[in-house]
């Protein structure tokens, strides 16, 4: 580990514990369970730690336990959730009752399920028991201290973004600095840090993995980054299902990464690809095997997802497209009427907090498109000006390309399944593009550097006190929705 | 070193001056609930257009806020009628999400009854829940046929209620006279409670903002 992170610059640090603070300040102002699922991880956690067990069930008609539902009931988690005009509990009685039913001594274990979390991998939820133990029985503290942990998580990924930046850019320094910084201020992803959800160790784990990949790639392979890229994909896929649609550029990366050791180095160099491979592979292979035995399909819910990729390949490729970007012509009409790069994509990644229910006014969303067409314009100018520097690392390129691309069709098939198949809700929530967080590092960077030797320097500063006000007012805003 | 300087201080002023006025602006208030979210009236999964009369429209509402879940929410037109006369309309784009959308609409400045309201969601290609208030079929909410939104297109088909709707109007007290309420409200809903809370994260977030200003000052050349 000491090689893989020799002697940080203390500017990392500070990036990783304005990252700490900040998740930490969203923890405290998202009220208990507000955070996005965040009632069914807890509940997941509860059910691990009562009872030894992973969640079994459907997922759809279990009840919580006991005391998690009176703790909702005592926060009127119903009547605020989904709600944005209705705020958290509000009088010194409702405390009352609420600390009452905390100290109520109900029963904590439920019948067996955490709803959506249920078909989960058990890992963030393993580490979230220590806190939930440390406790002692309390459950809202317990829900504290487990934020607190995502917000490790989240200085971790700030952590990472920097070594990452660092490794894809390093000249000049300081653009890393910038790009690192503006991920430690983003709102979102202190938001879902903030909050209980495997997303939180999911978006650390991929920006560590996005530092593995850059490293290889500038540095080579080693035997040692082999094995930590190894392990690094194992845990990814035994924190959150998600990290399956990431590990497609992962793969693709370390398939390029064989090929140039091959042509470098001989046939005998391949054992560093692939024993990362392999080793990310086991819990997937473990995975199959306990599925295999117990008569189940082979990959869980995976599995389903790619059989129904498989029936209805074209409309599903149009689906995802659509989720996107503008329909193409041939293309059936998925959302009418709907500008979803603009609408969905877009508005909510300016502000989507709570329970979906905390945004700005459409005129924010309008007025944020201004800096962020200057970031693209600067971000393409440096890439045009580079054009030459970027050939040699096309291969590169391209394995953050397909990285991107795997975890955007993740979401697209998964919400292809939900709104087309099952006709429920179209997954458009811009954490679960949170992942590639480091390469929104890599685009501010890249549009501080396009900025030109002498403004350079100006447009960094003007950038990081965009990203802390958008902190900021993301804060007020939620801050208005429930206390308000 | 001085440019970087200048800009951060011109920065962190804007964003002083900008929140300072923000905050004198006031949160919406409701002057009155027509109908509460109580339970599910129908799901539709394309383009509706509801109406129900009986409505008590009052003086200076600025906004209409619809009892409506979706997860990806289209296109939302409003209309208030009095007979065949359109008193008010508004319309809100495809941005909405979760239990209701609120359209903004121009105030009158004298309270109306009688009225009808009428909205409509579409084009639309995603589920939709109306909420609203069971209530007998003659008070109920009525689907449209046809794609004018007016009473006149009311069809034979009924929902099993009223949908929940509250009239908004520009709340009266600014955001900075409540600043004191809203840090005890922050001190609430936690199994440790206090104002203190608020001081913590106006704390941590003191400590954010200084630490990134500092970085960025001593990092950037």
């Amino acid at each position: 580990m000491r090689r893989l992170l020799p002697r940080l610059p203390a500017a990392a640090w500070m990036c990783a514990l304005i990252a700490l603070l900040n998740a930490t300040a969203w923890s405290l102002i998202t009220p208990p369970f507000e955070g996005k699922d965040e009632v069914d991880h807890f509940a997941y956690v509860e059910q691990l730690a009562e009872t030894g067990a992973l969640p079994s069930g459907s997922g759809r008609d279990d009840e919580y336990s006991p005391e998690e539902s009176l703790v909702m009931e005592g926060i009127d988690y119903y009547g605020v959730r989904f709600v944005p005009h209705s705020p958290a509990i509000s009088t010194a009685a409702e405390q009352r009752t609420l600390i009452n039913d905390v100290n109520a001594g109900k029963s904590r274990i439920g019948t067996g399920g955490a709803g959506i979390a249920t078909s989960e991998p058990p890992l963030y939820y393993a580490l979230q028991t220590i806190p939930y133990e440390l406790a002692s029985g309390n459950m809202l503290t317990a829900l504290q201290l487990m934020r607190l942990v995502g917000a490790v998580f989240g200085a971790m990924t700030a952590l990472f973004t920097f070594l990452f930046l660092r490794e894809i850019l390093p000249r000049p320094p300081w653009a890393a600095t910038v790009g690192a910084l503006c991920v430690a201020l983003q709102p979102l992803l202190a938001f879902m840090s903030g909050s209980v959800n495997p997303e939180s160790m999911l978006y650390a784990v991929a920006a560590a993995t996005l530092y593995c990949l850059a490293r290889a790639f500038s540095r080579g392979l080693s035997g040692r980054l082999a094995v930590v890229l190894g392990l690094l994909i194992a845990i990814g896929f035994l924190t959150k299902l998600n990290f399956v649609g990431f590990a497609l550029g992962v793969y693709a990366g370390l398939a390029a990464l064989a090929v140039r050791d091959v042509r470098s180095g001989g046939r005998g160099a391949l054992w560093r690809p692939a024993l990362a491979a392999g080793t990310g592979m086991v819990p997937v292979a473990l995975y199959a095997l306990r599925n295999v035995l117990a008569g189940q399909a082979a990959f869980g819910i995976v599995s389903g997802i790619v059989d129904q990729l498989t029936k209805s390949f074209s409309n599903e490729l149009s689906y995802v497209w659509e989720l996107y970007l503008p329909r193409l012509p041939g293309m059936a009409h998925y959302f009418v009427g709907m500008a979803t790069f603009k609408d969905v994509w877009f508005d909510r990644s300016v502000g989507l907090y709570g329970w979906m229910d905390t945004t700005f006014p459409a005129w924010v969303d309008n007025l944020a498109i201004v800096p962020a067409a200057i970031l693209a314009l600067l971000c393409g100018r440096e890439l045009f000006a580079r054009r030459h520097d970027l050939r040699p690392r096309l291969l590169e390129l391209g394995v953050y390309a397909v990285t991107t691309l795997g975890v955007l069709v993740m979401i697209g098939a998964t919400s292809y399944g939900s709104d087309v198949i099952v006709h429920e809700a179209a997954f458009g929530e811009p954490r679960y593009l949170l992942p590639l967080v480091p390469l929104l590092g890599a685009v501010v960077a890249l549009a501080v550097r396009g900025a030109g030797r002498r403004w350079a320097p100006v447009a960094g500063a003007a950038v990081v006190v965009l990203f802390l006000g958008h902190d900021i007012f993301s804060q007020l805003q939620v801050i208005g929705r429930y206390y308000g | 070193m001085r440019n970087v300087t200048v800009t951060l201080v011109a920065g962190i002023a804007l964003l002083v001056v900008v929140g300072a006025v923000m905050l004198t602006r006031s949160p919406p208030r409701v002057l009155r609930v027509a109908a509460r979210a109580e339970t599910v009236l129908d799901h539709f999964a394309g383009d509706i257009a509801v109406c129900q009369g009986n409505e008590e429209l009052p003086a200076g509402v600025s906004a209409i806020r619809l009892s409506t879940w979706a997860f990806l929410g289209f296109d939302v037109r409003v209309k208030l009628f009095r007979g065949t006369q359109v008193l008010a309309e508004g319309r809100r784009g495809a941005d909405w999400t979760s239990d209701s959308v609120t359209v903004a609409v121009r105030p009158l400045a004298h309270a109306v009854s009688e009225v009808t309201l009428c909205f409509a969601i579409g084009p639309n290609t995603e589920p939709v829940i109306i909420l609203g208030t069971p209530a007998p079929v003659r008070e109920a909410a009525v689907l449209l046929q046809g794609s004018a939104l007016t009473p006149a297109n009311a069809g034979n088909e009924v929902l099993a209620g009223r949908v929940g709707v509250e009239y908004v109007a520009g709340g009266r007290g600014s955001w900075w006279s409540r600043t004191r309420s809203v840090a005890e409200h922050m001190g609430l809903g936690r199994s440790f409670s206090g104002t203190w809370i608020a001081f913590l994260i106006f704390a941590l977030m003191f400590a954010v903002g200084a630490l990134a200003l500092r970085v960025t000052s001593r990092e950037l050349p």
